[in-house]
C-alpha cells in the first residue's frame, strides 16, 4: 500500500547522491582491525588476570550489615537508610546484582543501558542489565529490596537480597508490552499496565489495561481497561497508604477507584497542564491527592506546582498552601518526607521540553532527551532542598519510599573508576606483562 | 587476508542504496556520509565471516545500530548546555505543522522512531524484519513505530492524510 509518507520518503531519499566513501572505509577497517587485535590480546590478558583475581579472593563480595545470609531480607536491612547526596558512573568491572546481591537499595538509576542500585546505608553499586528507565519503566520497591522492570512481553522482578529474579507474563493475553506502572505500598505486588496495539499500525487503535498483579505468584485483578493511551508510565497510577484506593489517570482524567466498595469517582483536570504527580501522589494520611501544574505564567521560568486536591471531588484544597519549583523541564513525585511533611520530587532537566500535546494524557517527556536528573525536597517558604545532586550522563531515578520518607541524606562517594576486582586485575596484569618480558629478556640472552 | 576485490565491488554496486539509507536516518549528508563509511568500516573488518552470507543487511544493521549510539553520545555531550527556554519545544501548531517537510519531521523523531520509519517504509520490512535488523523484540518496534507515527501525525499530518486514525478523548 502507497501512502504519502511512502511516498514522501522515496522522494526524500533520492535526494542521496551516492556517497563516495570505499577508501575511506577501508582505510578506516584495516585501522580498526589493528586496533581489534590489539584489544583482544589485552583481553587476554585481563582475563586471565581477574581469573588469578578471584583465585586470591580478591573479588568485591556483597557488603553485608550483619552476620545473616543475603537471602534474609531482615538481616541485610541496613540501620540507617539514608539517599547518597551524590552519585555518579559505576566502576568499570563493577559487580551485577545477579552475581553479587547486595542487600536492599537506597535508590536506583540509569546510566547508558544499565540499572545501577545503590545500597540503603552504604555506596555499594550494583548493575542489572536492563535500558528500562528507573522511575518510569523499572520501579524500585517500597522496600528497596526488588526491582521490576520491562522486557519484551514480561516484567522481570529482581530480588536484590538473593540475586535471583523471576519473568512475569502480561495479565492481559497476547499484549505487545507489559510496564511495571507501581508497587503496592507494602511490596507485596505491582500495578502494571498490558499494551496491545492495533493489527493495522497506522491507526491509533490500541487497547490498554490496568491490573494490580500479587507476587510471587503473578495472580491478578483488573483495575481498568481502555481503548485510550493509559500513560505516560511513572505518572499514571497511585495507590493510597494500605493500598485501598487507587487513582489513574488518561487524557485529561484522574479516577478513583476504590475496589472493596466498587466506588469510583472521575475528576476531570481542567487542562492539558495538569497531570497526577507520580507515586507519590497520595497523601500519608491518604485524604488528599497531589497534582503537578505547570505554570505557564513565565514560561521561561518552567515552574511547576503541587497542588492538593479533595480525591472526592476534585478542588483544590488550599491555593494558597501550594508547593512550586523552577528551572525543571518536568518533576515527578516521589513521596512526603514524614517529619517535615514536605513533598520530595524528581526534576528533571532535558534539552527538549515537555510534550504535552500528543494527547497522552498528562506530561510527557520524550526520554530520549533527558540530560539529568536530580532529587529535591521542596518547601513552601524557601528554596528547594537537594537531596541528590543532578549528575551527567544519568536519566532516570527511583528512590524506595522507606528513604523518601526518612528524607535523609548522607555523602555520597560514587565508585573509583576502577572496581577492586579491577585494581587486582589490573596489577596481575602488569605483573604478567613484566614477567613475560623478563622471561623474553632471559630467553634472548640465552640463545646469544 | 580481506578479499579486497569483492568488497571493493561489493560497495560500488551498493553505494547508491546505501547512501538514500544513511541519508534517512542521518538528514545531513555529512553525518550520512561518516555513518555509511563507518558501517562500511566495520564490515571491511569481518569481510571474510560476512562476505558469503548477507552483507548488504549487515550494513544496514550496524548503521542503523551506529547511529543510535552516535545520537546518544551526542546526548552525552549537550549535557550543561542551557535548557530550552521555550516550554512548549518544537512548535506543533497545525500551522507550522502543515509546512514540515519529512527531513525535518524525521529528524524530530528518536533515533529508533526514525530507524523503524526507515525500515518500515522505505525498505518495506515487516515488523519482524525490523526488529530483526534493530536487534530488538517486535513488541519494541510495534511501540517505536505507534509512537513515531503518532509524533508524525502531530507535526507532518499530511504525509498521513490516508490515515487519519482515532482521534484520543
Amino acid at each position: 500500500m502507497t501512502t504519502p509518507l511512502h511516498i514522501a520518503i522515496h522522494a526524500t531519499a533520492d535526494e542521496a547522491p551516492a556517497y563516495d566513501v570505499l577508501e575511506g572505509a577501508i582505510v578506516l577497517g584495516r585501522r580498526r582491525r589493528r586496533r581489534a587485535a590489539i584489544g583482544a590480546a589485552a583481553a587476554v590478558l585481563v582475563i586471565v588476570s581477574l581469573v588469578g583475581g578471584a583465585a586470591v579472593g580478591l573479588v568485591d563480595a556483597p557488603r553485608v550489615t550483619s552476620s545473616g545470609g543475603p537471602d534474609d531480607p531482615a538481616a541485610v536491612r541496613p540501620a540507617r537508610p539514608s539517599l547518597p547526596d551524590r552519585i555518579g558512573s559505576p566502576a568499570l568491572f563493577n559487580a551485577g546484582v545477579i552475581g553479587s546481591p547486595p542487600g536492599p537499595a537506597s535508590l536506583i538509576f540509569r546510566e547508558h543501558d544499565n540499572i545501577v542500585t545503590v545500597g540503603a546505608a552504604s555506596d555499594v553499586y550494583r548493575m542489572i542489565d536492563s535500558s528500562a528507565d528507573p522511575g518510569r519503566t523499572a520501579l524500585l520497591s517500597p522496600d528497596g529490596t526488588q526491582v521490576a522492570y520491562r522486557g519484551d512481553h514480561r516484567i522481570t522482578i529482581v530480588n536484590l537480597g538473593t540475586g535471583k529474579s523471576r519473568n512475569y507474563l502480561p495479565p492481559a493475553a497476547r499484549a505487545d508490552l507489559v510496564t511495571p506502572m507501581l508497587w503496592l505500598s507494602d511490596s507485596s505486588g505491582l500495578v502494571v499496565l498490558s499494551t496491545t496495539y492495533a493489527k493495522d499500525p497506522t491507526t491509533e487503535g490500541r487497547a490498554e489495561q490496568l491490573d494490580v498483579m500479587f507476587l510471587p505468584d503473578g495472580g491478578s485483578w483488573q483495575l481498568a481497561a481502555a481503548t485510550w493511551p493509559i500513560g505516560p508510565a511513572g505518572f499514571t497510577v497511585a495507590v493510597n497508604p494500605g493500598s485501598t484506593r487507587y487513582a489513574y489517570q488518561y487524557a485529561n482524567f484522574i479516577t478513583v477507584s476504590e475496589p472493596s466498595s466498587g466506588a469510583k469517582v472521575v475528576l476531570t483536570m481542567p487542562d492539558g497542564r495538569t497531570a497526577l504527580a507520580g507515586k507519590g501522589a497520595w497523601t500519608p494520611d491518604g485524604r488528599s491527592l497531589a497534582v503537578i501544574h505547570r505554570d505557564l505564567t513565565d514560561p521561561s521560568q518552567r515552574r511547576w506546582e503541587i497542588r492538593l486536591l479533595d480525591p472526592a471531588t476534585g478542588t483544590e484544597r488550599d491555593p494558597s498552601a501550594r508547593y512550586s519549583m523552577t528551572g525543571m523541564s518536568l518533576i515527578r513525585l516521589l513521596g512526603w518526607d514524614a517529619r517535615t511533611g514536605n513533598p520530595i520530587v524528581v526534576g528533571y532537566e532535558a534539552a527538549g521540553a515537555v510534550d504535552d500535546e500528543l494527547g497522552y494524557g498528562g506530561p510527557v517527556l520524550l526520554v530520549d532527551t533527558v540530560n539529568r536528573v536530580g532529587v529535591y525536597e521542596l518547601s513552601r517558604s524557601g528554596a528547594p532542598r537537594t537531596l541528590v545532586q543532578p549528575a551527567a550522563g544519568v536519566t532516570g531515578i527511583d528512590v524506595a519510599d522507606f528513604v523518601v520518607t526518612a528524607a535523609e541524606t548522607r555523602p555520597g562517594h560514587p565508585p573509583a573508576w576502577l572496581s577492586p576486582v579491577g585494581i587486582a586485575a589490573l596489577g596481575l596484569a602488569v605483573l604478567l606483562i613484566v614477567g613475560m618480558a623478563a622471561w623474553w629478556l632471559r630467553r634472548r640472552r640465552r640463545l646469544r | 587476508m580481506v578479499d579486497e576485490a569483492s568488497f571493493r565491488e561489493f560497495v560500488r554496486a551498493r553505494t547508491p542504496a546505501l547512501s538514500r539509507a544513511a541519508y534517512l536516518l542521518t538528514g545531513d549528508h555529512h553525518l550520512a556520509q561518516d555513518l555509511l563509511q563507518s558501517a562500511l568500516a566495520a564490515t571491511y573488518q569481518h569481510w571474510r565471516r560476512i562476505e558469503a552470507t548477507n552483507p548488504e543487511a549487515y550494513v544496514r544493521r550496524t548503521m542503523h545500530h551506529t547511529h543510535i549510539s552516535w545520537w546518544r553520545r551526542r546526548r552525552l555531550l549537550e549535557v550543561g548546555a542551557p535548557p530550552d527556554s521555550s516550554p512548549g519545544g518544537t512548535d506543533l501548531s497545525e500551522e507550522t505543522a502543515l509546512r514540515v517537510s519529512l527531513a525535518t519531521a524525521l529528524r524530530l523523531l528518536a533515533p529508533r522512531q526514525r530507524a523503524v520509519i526507515v525500515l518500515r517504509y522505505f525498505e518495506d520490512l515487516s515488523e519482524a524484519q525490523a526488529a530483526e535488523a534493530l536487534g530488538c523484540s517486535v513488541g519494541t518496534v510495534k511501540r517505536a513505530h505507534f509512537d513515531a507515527l503518532a509524533r508524525l501525525r502531530q507535526i507532518a499530518p499530511h504525509l498521513l492524510s490516508d490515515h487519519p486514525g482515532v482521534r484520543i478523548p
